[in-house]
């Protein structure tokens, strides 16, 4: 028998004549066909026979021929997870396999080497992949300039205004190339043309200045390759980044056909990177941000631009995806704050609907804005994030709902605030992008202006303890893939923090009561009823005795609660250097300047925490930002 | 959202009280909630259900979705608002914050995939413990149409879900069998209060629900 046989992937290969796998034997020795009366049920397939592998697990494999190659489908599915359960359908005997430590290592380890090498055999024909996975497309007619599809085919022929527009790019190009050549990101110049927008030919050259690119790779010789070579042993992330690898812009060219150059590009990446970074492993969300990169970047060029991403202190992107998602937990109070001292009116309007942020925010934090606004916006949004780092996030946050302010104070309930921000946003941002950079330039300038441009620091657990790159294998737990039942103390801690949250929020929504009020005038019954409610509220004391900034900065009266974090999360980590130094910056800046004690140093000190809720003197009502102040002429589409 | 049948301007989805005097329509609206292992068809399964569609290349679920759905029963209107989350273990912690206050659950795995399946119990497991009690859960076998290559046998999870109390079916986002059957199936265990019953019924339904009591959590006439 010449097979190759993939025994623990979604599809094996049986191939009678190539011999592109010279290891084919060694794991088709590893087959053995047993007969079992169960097999041959309602296939739409020609056979289907159970093969069962000296690792006392048994698969259903499913033969096919077409043409010369035989496609045998297992049982297994993509999923060698399944091998051992599927022996019969006794369950003690399910969970006896369950749990035999040896065939399960087994299993994922063959799982591994499947699945990485479907990566490698890539588009050679013997690659046999469902037949879905690559439908004929009308590429050329609805495939626009960044290799995105569309629906509909695109229009012939260029308009007078985007011949102008290419005009215009060339001589920018001209200027992009020399400014290259003599780099200096620190230079006005370098600023006021990130602004601009990097010309589309230029962001190969400019994003790998921005990220360091090629000053790490000279520095790093050869250390992506080995990160890949022990990633092809050791990877415990494979089936994850392969499940999203399937499923990661493809509506896109490059990514459109299964195991394409950019696929097994990105697949690669993100396994390397989860070796060079063990404490992050791979988290979803990585996949759509080295998915960009590598639309303007090499293999080994995109992994150090997304460790450039995940770890230099301008993006500090580790804490975003690491467990308990610290820094998205911190953004995202930021975010509030800031809506509920700039746009106070919609911020009470979102706590009315329950819309949190975390609800519509967390793809504009984990992957900048992609798949949320256009995505010639969020190049542009992503240019200026390379340039000045997270705060522009923060900025563009806030900038999109100024922009949309108005259309979202007239919609009335969740789901259609929701599917605003979520959906409407990405196929029509209803601003032209220049209109929407020179928004987001003013939002920074004001955010400075008002000292908000800058998140509350990050607490050490936010970046990596250990070194990176150097290999740490993986614990058994880890290996198998076996699922937690149990939240880790972390996970509970990021729990209690998010409830707290919304319920912060709703103290707020309270405390503030006139835009309730007015709506209780109009004589609905439904808000009246909410108003009520609402203020009842403000007597609960589960509610109002505390007020917690998870970012491990408390100021309570309510001593359970207290030390129930004390004791929690906050006794190691903290870097008290990091506070006091953003005391001393944000002295005047009334909320932090309680909330930004550690914990530790405040155990019998008497807080005056309704100084965190109220809102400082200078901030009412009208201070939401109006019109004039941000934005003048209206250029909407 | 264009797939929703909105009946009446009042967001709340209380019909109540018309002026008018017209016999109006009973009008539910619950939370649901899917949950289940990374790639078993979650987000495939809301969109056969809200848009009647199938991507083959369902963009992976980043933090959680959102969409609503209307579907009518009898003489009541239910409108689902669903959220639909990632199945990555990282995303775990944030769960709660999705199944906090839902009237319903939809536990989803894979038939070709047993960790799926055995995560759907802990998820199960999980939801009895933490939900709201009440909560009706669904068991949802994805995937139907590859049951030829199935390793979850179906009286297997049949078994599982009548002990435990659960909904039962093999659904296919792709061919959309059994699709909307199941959703029909929760709605028509959801309880339909008589209007005036549930009034003053301060269930909550949202984030902040267990305080912020100003949504009406069941049907209201
Ligand atoms: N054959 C088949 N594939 C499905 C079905 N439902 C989903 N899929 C595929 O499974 C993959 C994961 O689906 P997705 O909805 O993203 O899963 P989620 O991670 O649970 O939301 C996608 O490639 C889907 O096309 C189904 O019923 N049958
Ligand atoms: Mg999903």
């Amino acid at each position: 028998m010449n097979s190759t046989v993939y025994t623990n992937s979604v599809t094996i290969i049986s191939s009678n004549s190539n011999s592109h796998n010279h290891n084919n034997s060694a794991n088709i020795n590893n087959i053995t066909i047993t007969s079992n009366s169960n097999a041959n049920n309602t296939n739409n397939l020609p056979a289907s026979t159970p093969v069962a592998t000296n690792h006392t697990t048994t698969t259903h494999i499913t033969t096919t021929t077409s043409s010369d190659t035989t496609v045998l489908t297992a049982a297994a599915g993509g999923d060698a997870a399944n091998v051992p359960l599927m022996t019969n359908n006794t369950s003690n005997k399910s969970v006896a396999a369950f749990d035999d430590q040896e065939a399960l290592l087994q299993r994922a380890a063959d799982e591994r080497e499947a699945i990485f090498n479907r990566y490698s055999l890539g588009l050679d024909p013997t690659n046999v992949v469902d037949p879905w996975e690559n439908p004929t497309f009308e590429l050329y007619h609805i495939t626009d300039k960044y290799g995105f599809m569309h629906d509909s085919r695109l229009p012939d022929t260029r308009d007078s205004q985007e011949l102008q527009r290419t005009k215009i790019e060339l001589e920018r190009d001209k200027k992009w190339m020399k400014m290259l050549a003599n780099w200096n990101p620190n230079n006005e110049k370098v600023r006021r043309r990130v602004f601009k927008g990097i010309p589309d030919r230029m962001r190969w050259p400019a994003w790998k200045k921005l990220l360091n690119v090629d000053e790490l790779i000279a520095a790093n010789p050869d250390k992506y390759a080995s990160m890949l070579a022990l990633a092809r042993k050791y990877s415990t992330e494979v089936r994850q980044i392969d499940s999203d690898v399937n499923r990661q812009f493809r509506d896109n060219v490059a990514y459109r056909q299964r195991y394409s150059v950019k696929q097994c590009s990105l697949f690669n990446v993100l396994n390397a990177y989860s070796i060079y970074n063990p404490e992050l492993g791979y988290c979803q969300g990585m996949a759509c941000l080295a998915g960009v990169l590598l639309l303007f970047m090499q293999e080994e060029e995109a992994f150090w631009a997304l460790n450039q991403l995940i770890i230099d202190r301008k993006y500090a992107m580790h804490g975003l995806f690491i467990e308990g998602f610290p820094k998205l937990t911190r953004f995202l109070e930021h975010h509030d704050r800031i809506l509920s001292k700039m746009m106070r009116k919609l911020h009470q309007h979102f706590m009315k609907h329950n819309v949190d942020a975390i609800l519509y925010s967390i793809k504009w934090f984990f992957v900048i804005f992609v798949e949320r606004i256009p995505y010639s916006l969020a190049l542009r949004v992503w240019d200026i994030y390379l340039l000045e780092g997270e705060r522009v996030v923060t900025a563009m946050a806030v900038t999109i709902l100024y922009l949309h302010k108005q259309e979202l104070l007239r919609l009335k309930d969740m789901d259609s605030i929701i599917e605003y921000l979520q959906v409407k946003l990405h196929k029509n941002f209803g601003y032209n992008d220049d209109y929407v950079i020179e928004a987001l330039e003013r939002m920074l300038k004001k955010l400075k202006e008002l000292k908000l441009d800058v998140a509350p620091p990050p607490k050490a657990n936010e970046f990596p303890v250990r070194p990176l790159g150097q290999f740490v294998e993986a614990d058994v737990e880890k290996k198998i893939g076996r699922r937690r039942s149990e939240y880790t103390d972390t996970e509970k801690q990021v729990i209690t923090d998010v409830i707290l949250r919304s319920e912060q929020n709703a103290v707020e929504v309270q405390s503030t009561m006139s835009y309730e009020t007015s709506e209780c005038a109009t004589g609905d019954a439904y808000s009246m009823k909410t108003y009520r409610s609402i203020t009842s509220l403000a007597t609960s004391p589960a509610v109002s005795s505390y007020s917690l900034y998870s970012n491990g900065f408390v100021v309570t009266t309510n001593n359970k609660l207290y030390n129930d974090i004390d004791n929690n999360a906050y006794n190691n980590g903290h870097n008290h250097n990091h506070s006091q130094s953003y005391l001393h910056r944000h002295s005047n800046s009334y909320s932090y300047s309680h909330t930004m004690l550690p914990l530790q140093n405040h155990t019998d000190v008497d807080v005056d925490y309704s100084n965190v809720v109220d809102l400082p003197p200078d901030f009412n009502e009208n201070a939401d930002i109006d019109d004039d102040e941000l934005s003048v002429q209206n250029t909407r589409l | 959202m264009a797939t929703t049948a909105r009946s009446g301007g009042n967001a709340s989805g209380s019909t109540a009280q018309r002026p008018n005097g017209t016999q109006q329509n009973k009008n539910c609206q619950f939370k649901l909630v899917l949950l289940g292992e990374s790639a078993v068809g979650k987000s495939s399964l809301v969109l056969r259900f809200v848009k009647g569609q199938f991507h083959e290349y369902q963009e992976s679920t980043i933090g959680a979705a959102f969409l609503t759905q209307t579907i009518c029963i009898e003489d009541t209107v239910v409108k689902f608002e669903i959220w639909d989350t990632a199945g990555q273990e990282r995303y775990h912690s944030l769960a709660p914050m999705y199944y906090r206050g839902a009237q319903a659950a939809i536990v989803v795995y894979d038939i070709q995939n047993q960790d799926s399946f055995q995560r759907a119990k802990t998820w199960v497991k999980e939801l009895h413990k933490q939900a709201s009690p009440n909560i009706v859960i669904a068991l949802a076998g994805n995937k139907a149409d590859l049951s030829n290559i199935r390793v979850v046998e179906y009286e297997e999870a049949k078994q599982y879900a009548e002990e435990n109390g659960l909904l039962f079916m093999e659904t296919s986002a792709k061919t959309g069998m059994n699709v909307n059957d199941i959703f029909l199936a929760i709605a028509k265990k959801l309880p339909k209060n008589d209007g005036a019953h549930n009034q003053g019924a301060p269930a909550g339904r949202r984030l902040n629900d267990n305080e912020n009591n100003r949504q009406t959590n069941n049907c209201c006439k």
